[in-house]
């Protein structure tokens, strides 16, 4: 079944971050500032490409969208980065409401809704285990008898880690959540032109029949400092614990994220 | 596929309530106490078993567990409620630790533990759409191939309605609440002896693989004054007195009739 990833990279649009900003030219300057997207494209490299790259499954598209307002150099960066991954596609839109681009992209890709799919979302500083898309696959598939009833249903992964990224690595705190925005996918069926992003990730549960899967790790959320929803004042702590040698081969087998990869990026000079 | 439910009624269990006392003695005077038998009995006769009793499809078990100390006037009143319900019986047993006698009574209740069974708990004032067993049966069919893979799969229905029961009726609400204990079933695989009764209710979707599904509306949820998780102090639930559609709802999708709520209550 066709697959589909959606990605937002730092798309401007109306709405979509919970960060209000005065006008479009007070958003772009917030998202678009070199500190910003020093970390965002530190993230998206370290974290989040390798996960994509890695897939057991191959079989998928991986659709980056951001605006068309973002500057050259940042997009020549995104285009360098993703050159060797062939899943990847980069879109841009112009600034409009946000959630009606992101389902305009994934309907973009689709075309006539004549055949059912499979769409799965990844923000650009989270990652999904390697097993991602076979898993998915493989659920949507033992779930043939329920998905021939509904237009649209979701699986989910509730397993993983919260996480954060620096120059001295990848810190972990283990953790379940059902329906986070990672490790998070939808069967639509043919004739219907619903899509991953027409709900907020937390409310799928309401719109629709849902499957969450646990008992393996398959979600790595990113906590940093740019983080958007950790942006609103109303902080998660968790007690994040620096990786031992089994743990950093484990999330390196699980997630492609490399340790040592990871302090390497984040290393390098501003 | 055998579908088995069970039912804690005011069943004196060491732990496992949430109102904590002191000795079992103190337990059972206060589960016992001739008020508070008396809404239960008003709960179960016109909430609980309703529903039950109009489940489209007839084909499950009802167990009903009770302290074997439950004064024989009490005893004989709940076996005339259940007396045209070839679904439930009653079991009596001494105080144990609740999760460990309902464990085992689920287990024993199985006819052949080879094959796989549906299992779901109910409390005694909750109460389930009239065709919850006929979905968890077509949903268990549904989901045969994933419940092949695993020892169980939890089969989850999340929105209904809280409601509370008096004198003037009923007032109520509609809720999304994934994995609570009414309109939440457990597929079990064959010759495992995991139960429904082995997991909290709300994590359940931490220890194997788990559907819910967004609709119908399939539980009504009892918010009442001796409702044992409702002896703390919990954020309170607004609710309104049912108007003349949501009351025709009780009726045709939960076979509550708010006259006869009001009736046993000593309502007009």
């Amino acid at each position: 079944m066709r697959t589909v990833g959606i990605c937002r990279f730092s798309y401007a649009g109306e709405g979509g971050f919970k960060v209000g900003h005065a006008d479009h030219a007070a958003l772009e300057a917030f998202l678009y500032g070199d500190i910003r997207m020093e970390e965002r494209f530190r993230l998206f490299e370290a974290i989040t490409l390798p996960c994509v790259a890695g897939q057991t499954d191959p079989n998928f598209t991986f659709l980056i969208v951001t605006g068309t307002g973002l500057p050259a150099h940042h997009l020549a960066r995104l285009h360098a980065l993703t050159a060797h991954i062939p899943q990847c596609q980069i879109v841009q839109y112009p600034p409009r409401p946000h959630r009606r681009i992101m389902k305009k992209a994934v309907n973009d890709w689709r075309g006539a809704p004549d055949a059912p799919c499979l769409q799965f979302r990844l923000d650009d500083d989270d990652a999904m285990a390697l097993s991602f898309i076979e898993k998915f696959k493989q659920a949507a598939a033992d779930l043939g008898g329920l998905t021939a009833r509904h237009p649209a249903i979701a699986i989910d992964f509730n397993q993983g880690y919260v996480f954060t990224a620096s120059a001295g690595g990848v810190k972990l705190w283990p953790y379940h959540y059902q329906y986070s925005a990672i490790a998070l996918g939808m069967v639509v069926q043919a004739g219907s032109d619903d899509t991953i992003m027409s709900h907020g990730h937390q409310n799928l549960w309401k719109a629709m029949p849902t499957l969450t899967l646990t008992g393996e790790d398959m979600m790595m959320r990113g906590h940093n400092d740019f983080n958007d929803s950790r942006l609103g004042g109303k902080k998660n702590v968790f007690e994040y614990k620096p990786m031992d040698a089994k743990q950093a081969a484990h999330i390196r087998a699980s997630f492609g994220i490399d340790d040592d990869h990871v302090r390497a990026v984040f290393s390098r000079p501003l | 596929m055998q579908v088995l439910g069970i039912c804690r009624f005011s069943y004196p269990a060491i732990g496992g309530f949430q109102v904590e006392h002191e000795t079992i003695e103190e337990r059972i005077a206060y589960l016992y106490d001739p008020a508070r038998l008396e809404e239960r009995f008003a709960l179960f006769e016109t909430v609980a078993l309703p529903c039950l009793r109009a489940q489209t499809d007839p084909d499950f078990e009802l167990i009903i567990v009770v302290g074997d100390q439950l004064p024989a006037p009490h005893l004989a009143r709940l076996q005339a409620l259940i007396a045209d319900m070839p679904q439930a019986r009653i079991i009596a047993e001494p105080p144990r630790p609740q999760r460990e006698v309902m464990k085992a009574i689920l287990n024993a209740a199985r006819h052949d533990f080879s094959q796989p069974c549906l299992q779901f708990r109910c409390d005694d004032d909750d109460a389930v759409a009239v065709d919850f067993i006929a979905r968890l049966r077509q949903a268990a069919a549904d989901c045969a191939v994933l419940a092949g893979q695993h020892k169980a799969i939890a089969l989850d229905w999340n929105k209904g309605y809280i409601a509370e029961y008096g004198p003037q009726g009923i007032a109520a609400t509609d809720v999304f609440r994934p994995f609570d204990v009414a309109a939440l079933g457990m597929l079990v695989q064959g010759n495992c002896h995991l139960t429904i009764m082995n997991f909290a209710h709300n994590k359940i979707n931490q220890f194997m693989p788990a559907i819910s599904f967004d609709a119908p509306r399939m539980f009504v949820r009892g918010h009442n004054a001796s409702n044992d998780s409702r002896q703390k102090p919990v954020k309170g639930v607004p609710v309104r007195p049912l108007d003349h559609a949501l009351a025709e709802e009780f009726r045709s999708r939960f076979a509550i009739d708010a006259g006869a709520v009001q009736r046993a209550f000593g309502g007009a």
